[in-house]
């Protein structure tokens, strides 16, 4: 499309979007309809004590961060069958800066640290699987962008690589089998066995952010030709 | 007017969502538009964070020492589920873009439309 013509279309396009946004009921006020229905709900009734969007996210809509997760485990699969660059990515030809080096090296212990410390405190304090997944993705793709895919590969358990990649869906169809056990609903959480509660709720973010980690890593990985 | 200043915060997400989508159609480097895409993305989970911001609200984290109002769980909840399949679309279509080059040696559109 040539630049006039979709300047134009834009310009056509957001005018009246803009407009619509006026019309919205004022941004920030507590009595927009976003926080008058639904979401009062699961404040009012929800878990007394701990994070809430993890509760909406593996509680209430549990089917859909499934879908989400079984959606990222389908990116990669067709990441690895288009394939990356033709000859893989070897060290970067100019070595990194020792400043760099020594940063990234002497952080990558503690951000590791840091990505598994939001998995697992993701329902109780901000964070969750998917955040610490995004923490450890990018640690490995720190390392691969200083020293060279060959060395962020290094990171990750080979031996174990393929099986980890499915936890997260995996971690998501045990849970959602136990509570259709325990409580006669796929998904659902046992509100009167705490410990199983607790169990499951980390079990299923452990899961998500493991295999989310190494879903990300895989597909930077599989793009630079690995 | 004074609706429109009320609602600044959604029409700088309208403006963001109009540069992204500007890109996607204009530019003719496909990683340009696939970045036009990314920031169109942004420009919708930014709209739909700040709907679900409340006035001195807080972040909806329940304990003993926090009080009401709370920003809406469910907008950051669907925020996130949006990130992730915006990072799994980014990554197919950074594979696909590798494939055309590997193709046909260009990511330019008009070299690519000589080439069919």
């Amino acid at each position: 499309m040539s630049p006039r013509l979709a300047a134009a279309f834009v310009t056509g396009l957001a005018l009246p979007m803009i407009a619509a946004m006026a019309a919205l009921p004022r941004h920030g006020s507590p009595d927009q309809p976003i926080h008058t229905h639904v979401a009062r709900e699961y404040i009012e009734s929800g878990p007394e004590v701990g994070n809430l969007v993890t509760a909406v996210l593996l509680d209430y809509r549990g089917m859909d961060t499934f879908g989400e997760v079984v959606v990222i485990f389908a990116a990669l699969m067709a990441v690895l069958v288009l394939g990356g660059r033709r000859e893989p990515a070897t060290a970067p030809d100019v070595p990194p800066s020792p400043i760099v080096a020594f940063i990234v090296r002497l952080l990558t212990p503690f951000i590791a640290l840091f990505g598994f410390h939001v998995i697992l405190t993701g329902h109780e304090a901000p964070g969750g699987g998917l955040q610490g997944a995004a923490v450890l993705g990018g640690l490995v793709l720190l390392n691969g962008l200083v020293f060279g895919p060959e060395h962020a590969r290094k990171l990750l358990p080979t031996r174990l690589l393929p099986s980890l990649q499915g936890a997260g869906p995996l971690a998501f169809l045990a849970a959602g089998m136990v509570g259709g056990i325990v409580t006669g609903f796929a998904l659902g959480y046992p509100a009167h066995l705490p410990l199983l509660h607790e169990a499951m709720v980390v079990g299923v973010e452990v899961g998500i952010g493991i295999g989310g980690a190494l879903i990300f890593s895989r597909i930077y990985l599989a793009l630079e030709g690995g | 007017m004074t609706a429109l200043l009320d609602n600044l915060d959604y029409v700088a997400t309208v403006v963001l969502f109009a540069i992204g989508l500007w890109t996607l159609l204009a530019d003719p480097n496909l990683i340009k538009k696939l970045m036009g895409l990314n920031i169109m993305e942004t420009a919708v989970f930014a709209f739909i964070v700040t709907a679900g911001m409340v006035e001195g609200g807080d972040a909806p984290i329940l304990g003993a020492d926090v009080v009401p109002p709370f920003m809406s769980p469910i907008s950051h909840a669907l925020v996130l589920t949006g990130i992730v399949v915006a990072v799994s679309t980014t990554g197919v279509a950074l594979a696909l873009l590798l494939r055309i080059h590997r193709e046909y040696g260009t990511l330019e559109m008009d070299e690519l439309k000589e080439r069919w």
